[in-house]
Parts: structure tokens; C-alpha cells; sequence
């Protein structure tokens, strides 16, 4: 800042002093408050104005009653130090430097989103292209189509990930997972039997199992489990559950031929590994696990077509069969579940269930950057307005609700989802629900953000407002 | 609130004009303050800041622009109503200390500031055996809040000038060196036709320029303190400062050169300062320190009897 000669400052001081030999008096506290706060008329003002360019007292006043808005500047005046860089240079250059860097960073934020979403896809597609491989032996099922569909576009990219991952073991294992998952595809395959041991195990390995279709669950996770490295190993040494299962199981004629083929499928499952040159430890695993689960097959290895009844009946079973997991909600909102007790918890979009378990197999024992990566995507995926703020579960019934009269319920714990509305007469719940209470499937109350009670007394069907 | 000034004409018929309305808004019924007394202090209020010769209209932008709801609850809290009171703690209470803390910067100080100006609201000095509480003297022209912060810098500032005239003359100088603003230093004999211009190029500014010039230059304020006190943003300030020392040099120069002085000669005297004078004057001031300890002045002011003796008394009078 320009220095004043120190005469122009000497005469202005005066001046103040030249205003106390008049002895004028000092504007009121009213008209100083006025005065800040601009709520003066202009010939008030003006005499304000020239009073406070005199009086140096009253110039103290009106700084210190400034409001706090800016107490950190305020502390901080008290030094003299006069800061030299408001001067016009240097903001301009300033403002220069801050638009290149803003381009800059902007860019390289896109270009970074732009490969990792490359990087977190492909794994993915890599492993439904292999299963779309493995699976088209087999009767084509409805789950399949999607993946056949997308088979041109990946090829390329997948060529681009295996040259990437094969001098990491630990891409090597993902890949490993990917071809577990290979099997696990043809969804509609039901194998009670076998497929629930493999859903116990494959509970703790990252909640996969519990992901996504009740059908596939099973499977997937079974022959994630089995491809898998050896930390899901010692699991399978107690398989607690698949007694349970098997006691529950009546059909087990359909489950006979559904495991004969996923046996088959493991088996060649097996040798895609053993040509992808495995790690020998883990191959050893497979090989370990694939005899149990042959001998664990009642009937012959007849191949037949599955008939949908089967595949309906599966579900229900497995449906039953599943553990009911726990429910939480994040910080943030987001809805979680944990298959294992909450010892990992994995995010659940209302909307895209599907979508999220079906890239859920390669997740079990992926390295930890894949999970990231994946996590990334799926919140893109996810709806960013979704704010959950209460969650109830009883058995499978799941209810959840938060921020703008978000509520939806899902009776198969999560696989599936239901908006919800309540609704009375012209009156439609509006707000957040905070709270919901459901002490059987039947009856349950909501309380909102308004402070409203809505109860319903048959799962949800209709609902009437408590008074 | 003594403004013995009569009440116009048209201000009474604006305030029964608006009183249904501004007695609406202020909510005065609280706090047990009748319709009449609002009008009363409505009155007072339109009489004390407007001039006489204002007509009607005047009168009604005037009373619109009042903070009626502040108003009533101060008044009423002047007249004693519990309330009103009750009220008036649970919305300033906080803010008044947190303000008293801001304002004295330290904790204690601000307890003590804070107290004494509650003991003011609460009206503790008689007068005609009647308690006066300060809140009788607001208008509601700003804002409660506003007003209470500037009373208690006020006081501060009051309290401030009361204990610099009681210190020790050691003490004084000490000050002296810590609150840097209100520092009259020296002044160096300077050629008259310098002064004259001088303060014919100040004279020649606007009062706010002139304020902006003294908080900065003076004050040792930031840009950014003198741009709120304007309510105008930093860099509005920071160009005007720079815009205005430049104007100045150049019309003190003008000023001295029609006064017959030759550019270069203008500007050297302009340059030519305290700065070369001023060690001369450090050694004397210490020797006039020694010589008159009990001058009860500031070492330096009697030094240089230029300034203005006058205006020098009158100021410590205060």
C-alpha cells in the first residue's frame, strides 16, 4: 500500500484534534449501530460519516462493535502489520494462478475417474465373459443373457487386464475368483444341497453370498468359495449349515441332477484353472474341495434341462434357508447389511440389487483395490439422494426409510425391493422418517421428521395416520 | 431521552397513522406495554432524530425503518417487565458476553464489562429516586444486538481513556507503545506553504475518504475492518487507499506549486519529513521526560508546542 507523507498524516491527526477544540459530541450508540448496519438516512449518515473521520474514540467504537461475523480478522488486527498482498499485482497474478490450477485439477480429476472406472470394469467383465464362456454349454438361462450381450464389448479390455494382472498373484487370484464365479452364472442351476454349505462359507468372506439373487447366491458363493484362496479354506471344514439344509431339503431328486451339473461344472472349472497356470496351493484346494462335493452327490450325472418349477422351488428354499443378516445404516446413509455379524458390511442399493450381486462374485478375496475400486463404481451407480435414516428387520422382512418420505421394504432380506408410499385419504407421509418399529410382519409403526405416526396393521398394505 | 424537543404536528398524526400497525408488529402486548405508552415512546423517538420541519411522509419512511419488536422489548425491559426480561436474557445473554470478550480480549475484563453494563440496563443509578435503565435511551434506529456491542465499546473505550489518566507516567509510556492509534506524535516544523496545501487537498476530500484514510493510515486498522465498518468489500477499500494517497501526494504538490514552488521542489519538501528529524527529537523527548515527570501529558505532545495547546487540553478533559 502507497505511504501517506508523514505531513499529509500529521495534518490529518489534527485534523481530529481541530474536532475536539469544537467539543462536538460524540454520536449516540444508537446512531453508531445505525450507522454499521446502513440503516441511516443519507443526511444522517454524511454526519455520522464526518464525525467518525475526525474522532478517533468513536472510530475505535464502531471497529469494536463490529458483529462477530469475523472474529478471526478481528483478533488478528491488532497487529499493525499492514498485509502487502492486496495490492492489485498480486491478485492478478493471483487470480491467474488459481484458474490454471482449477483447469488443471479439473482435468486431472476426470481423466483419473475416467481409468479407474476402465480398471474397476474390467475384472468384472473379464470374469462374466469367462462364465458366459463356461456357461453357454449349458442350457442358456434367463441370468446369462445380459452377460452374452456384453461379451463383444469387453473382449478387448479383457485382453488388456490379463496382461496387466498375470505377473500379480494377487490379480491372479481375482482372476481365480472371477472363474468361481464363472459357474456360479447359469443362476437358475439349483443345488440346494451343495449350494448352501457354500453359502455358509461364503458368507464371511465379504457378505457376497448374501448378495443379490436368492438363487445364485448359493451357487456363487459355493464355487467362489472353492476357487478361492486359502483363507476361505479352513471354512470349509465346518459346514454346519449343510446339515441343517439337507434335513430341510425334500426334493432331493431335482437337487440330485442340479448338483451332478455343478459337479461337472467344477470339474471343468478345475482345468480352466489348472491351464491359467494356478498357484499350486490354491489349486490344491480345488482339487481338495471338488471330490467332497462329488461324493456329496446322491444321484447320477444325468444332464438334464432345468425346468422352471425347479428353479421357482430353489429359490424359495434357499430363500428360507439364508440367515437373516443384519442391517445398518452409515454415516452418510447408505444402507448396509453383514451376513457374518457385522464383521464386514456391505452397502445395499434399493434400486440396483441386481446389478450390485451379480459383479459381487469376483469381490469374495479380490484385493483390496478391486473392492475399492468396485465400491466406486457402485456408488455411481446408487442413487445420491437416497439418504436412509432407519432400518428394521424381522427374519426376511426388511424395512427402510430416511430422508424425503424414502421407505422401502423387502420380504426376502434385501434381494428384492418395494417402494413404499403411505398414504391416507388426501394425506401422503411426507418428510423423513426417523424411526421405524415393526413388532411383527404385520404391524408396524413410522414416525416422521413432522413428527407424524403412520401404523400400518397388515405388512405395509394400508396405513392410517396415529393422532 | 430528555429531548425536550416539542412534537410536531405531523409526526403525531404518522404515528397514530402506523401505530395499529407498528404496535402489531412489535408485539408489545408481552410484555405488558399498553398501546398509549408505545406511542409515547414512538413520539419520542420520531422527535428526537427528525427535524422539526419534517412533513408527514418524512415522518412514516422514518417510523417504517424502526426495529418496533427491539424497541418495545427494551422499553418494556426499561419499565421493569419480567418478560420482557426473561426474554431479553435468553436472546442477548450469550451474545453480550461473547461481544464483552471480543471487545476486551481477555476473560476477565469481559466478565467485568459485561457486568458493569448489566448493571446499567438494570437501571442501578437513581435519579429522582427512580431507576433509569440505559435500555430507556434505545430508539431501535439499528439493531438490539448491534446497540448493545456498541455500548459496551463504549464503555470500553471510556473505561479505557479513565485508567490511561490514572497510570503511572511509566506505565503511560508503556501504553503509549502498545495502543498505537491515538499516538500524537511529534510534528516536525514543516514550511507553511506545505501545511497550507496540505490541508487544503484534505479539506478538499470526502468526510468518508477522510475516515478511510484515518482508520488506516492512523487507526491501524485493516482494510478489511474498514471495509466493514463501511459495509463495502476489501478490495473496494484497498483501491480506494491506494487511489487516494496517490491523489494526495499529487494535490499537495499542485497546491504547493501554485503557491510558487517549483515541482521539484514541492516534492522534495513533501519527502522531507520526521524521518530526518526524527532522531533529534528521541534524544530530546528523553530529556524532557526527565524534566517534567508530573506534566500529566504524553512525553512528546509538549515537546513541539505546535500543536494546537488548546485542542490538546480540551481533549484530556474529556
Amino acid at each position: 500500500m502507497q505511504e501517506l507523507p508523514k505531513i499529509v498524516l500529521d495534518r490529518l491527526r489534527e485534523d481530529r484534534l481541530r474536532l475536539d477544540g469544537v467539543a462536538e459530541a460524540h454520536p449516540e450508540a444508537d446512531l453508531l449501530t445505525a450507522f454499521v448496519e446502513h440503516s441511516l438516512a443519507d443526511a444522517e449518515r454524511a454526519r455520522v460519516l464526518e464525525h467518525l473521520a475526525r474522532c478517533t474514540d468513536c472510530r475505535e467504537i464502531v471497529t469494536l462493535a463490529l458483529p462477530a461475523t469475523d472474529a478471526v480478522a478481528i483478533t488478528t488486527s491488532s497487529a499493525p502489520v499492514r498485509n502487502r498482498w492486496f495490492n492489485w499485482p498480486a491478485l492478478r497474478w493471483g487470480v491467474v494462478a488459481a484458474g490454471i490450477i482449477a483447469v488443471a485439477s479439473i482435468g486431472m480429476v476426470q481423466y483419473r475417474q475416467r481409468t479407474l472406472k476402465s480398471e474397476t470394469l474390467a475384472p468384472t467383465l473379464t470374469a462374466r465373459n469367462e462364465t458366459v464362456t463356461t456357461a453357454q454349454r449349458f442350457q442358456p438361462s434367463p441370468g446369462s443373457f445380459e452377460h452374452q450381450t456384453i461379451l463383444p464389448q469387453i473382449t478387448g479390455r479383457q485382453v488388456q487386464v490379463r496382461k496387466k494382472a498375470s505377473p500379480n498373484p494377487q490379480n491372479k487370484l481375482s482372476d481365480g475368483e472371477s472363474v468361481g464365479s464363472v459357474s456360479a452364472v447359469p443362476k437358475s442351476y439349483p443345488m440346494p444341497g451343495g449350494a448352501l454349505p457354500g453359502r455358509a462359507v461364503g458368507g464371511p468372506i465379504g457378505g457376497v453370498a448374501g448378495s443379490g439373487f436368492a438363487p445364485a447366491k448359493g451357487v456363487t458363493a459355493a464355487s467362489a468359495a472353492r476357487t478361492s484362496p486359502p483363507r476361505t479354506g479352513p471354512q470349509f471344514a465346518v459346514p454346519p449349515s449343510s446339515q441343517v439344509v439337507d434335513d430341510q431339503n425334500a426334493d432331493a431328486a431335482t437337487v440330485a441332477t442340479a448338483q451332478s451339473r455343478i459337479s461337472d461344472q467344477l470339474i471343468q472349472n478345475q482345468k480352466e484353472l489348472r491351464s491359467q497356470n494356478r498357484p499350486a496351493a490354491k489349486s490344491d484346494v480345488v482339487k481338495a474341495k471338488a471330490p467332497t462335493s462329488l461324493e456329496a452327490t446322491p444321484g447320477g450325472a444325468s444332464a438334464h434341462t432345468l425346468e422352471p418349477s425347479i428353479i421357482s422351488s430353489l429359490e424359495t428354499s434357499s430363500a428360507v434357508v439364508s440367515a437373516s443378516p443384519s442391517w445398518t445404516i452409515s454415516s452418510s446413509g447408505v444402507l448396509r447389511r453383514s451376513f457374518d455379524a457385522g464383521n464386514t458390511w456391505e452397502d445395499v442399493n434399493v434400486n440396483s440389487v441386481a446389478e450390485a450381486s451379480a459383479s459381487k462374485g469376483n469381490l469374495a478375496g479380490a484385493d483390496e483395490k478391486a473392492k475399492v475400486n468396485e465400491k466406486k463404481v457402485r456408488k455411481e451407480i446408487a442413487q445420491p439422494s437416497m439418504v436412509f435414516r432407519a432400518v428394521t428387520a424381522l427374519d426376511s422382512e426388511v424395512w427402510a426409510g430416511g430422508s424425503g418420505a424414502v421407505l422401502y421394504h423387502s420380504t426376502d432380506s434385501g434381494a428384492h425391493w418395494v417402494r413404499v408410499l403411505p398414504s391416507l385419504a388426501s394425506t401422503v407421509l411426507t418428510g423423513d422418517i426417523t424411526v421405524i418399529e415393526f413388532s411383527d410382519p404385520q404391524h408396524g409403526r413410522i414416525a416422521t421428521s413432522y413428527g407424524e405416526v403412520w401404523i400400518t396393521a397388515d405388512n405395509g398394505q394400508t396405513w392410517s395416520l396415529q393422532p | 431521552m430528555s429531548s425536550a424537543k416539542p412534537i410536531s404536528a405531523a409526526v403525531q398524526s404518522a404515528v397514530s397513522e402506523l401505530l395499529a400497525e407498528l404496535h402489531g408488529r412489535s408485539g408489545c402486548e408481552k410484555f405488558g406495554l399498553t398501546r398509549e405508552n408505545f406511542s409515547a415512546i414512538l413520539c419520542e423517538v420520531a422527535a428526537k432524530y427528525l427535524p422539526g420541519s419534517a412533513n408527514q411522509t418524512e415522518a412514516r419512511t422514518f417510523l417504517l425503518t424502526l426495529r418496533v419488536e427491539e424497541l418495545a422489548l427494551a422499553r418494556a425491559c426499561a419499565a421493569g417487565s419480567d418478560p420482557a426480561w426473561e426474554l431479553f436474557l435468553t436472546r442477548y445473554r450469550e451474545k453480550l458476553y461473547q461481544s464483552a470478550l471480543r471487545i476486551a480480549r481477555e476473560d476477565s475484563a469481559a466478565r467485568d464489562l459485561a457486568d458493569s453494563l448489566y448493571a446499567e440496563l438494570y437501571g442501578t443509578t437513581t435519579r429522582r429516586d427512580e431507576r433509569v435503565s440505559k435500555l430507556a435511551s434505545f430508539t431501535g434506529r439499528g439493531s438490539l444486538e448491534g446497540w448493545l456491542r456498541t455500548v459496551l465499546a463504549q464503555e470500553f473505550v471510556n473505561r479505557y481513556r479513565r485508567t490511561r489518566r490514572l497510570v503511572s507516567l511509566d506505565e503511560e509510556n508503556e501504553e503509549g507503545i502498545q495502543f498505537a492509534a491515538p499516538e500524537p506524535e511529534p510534528v516536525p516544523p514543516a514550511d507553511s506553504r506545505l501545511e497550507s496545501a496540505t490541508d487544503a487537498a484534505l479539506a478538499a476530500l470526502a468526510s468518508e475518504d477522510r475516515l478511510v484514510l484515518a482508520a488506516y493510515y492512523l487507526d491501524g486498522r485493516t482494510l478489511a475492518e474498514v471495509a466493514r465498518m463501511l459495509g463495502v468489500h476489501e478490495s473496494t477499500i484497498s483501491r480506494k487507499v491506494d487511489k487516494l494517497a496517490k491523489l494526495l501526494r499529487k494535490k499537495v504538490v499542485a497546491g504547493m506549486m501554485q503557491q510558487g514552488m517549483a515541482r521539484r521542489q514541492a516534492e522534495e519538501a513533501l519527502e522531507v519529513d520526521v524521518r530526518d528529524l526524527r532522531i533529534d527529537i528521541r534524544a530530546s523527548l528523553a530529556q524532557e521526560n526527565q524534566a517534567a515527570p508530573f506534566s500529566g501529558e504524553r512525553g512528546g505532545i509538549h515537546f513541539e508546542q505546535r500543536v494546537a495547546p488548546k485542542s490538546e487540553k480540551l481533549k484530556t478533559g474529556n
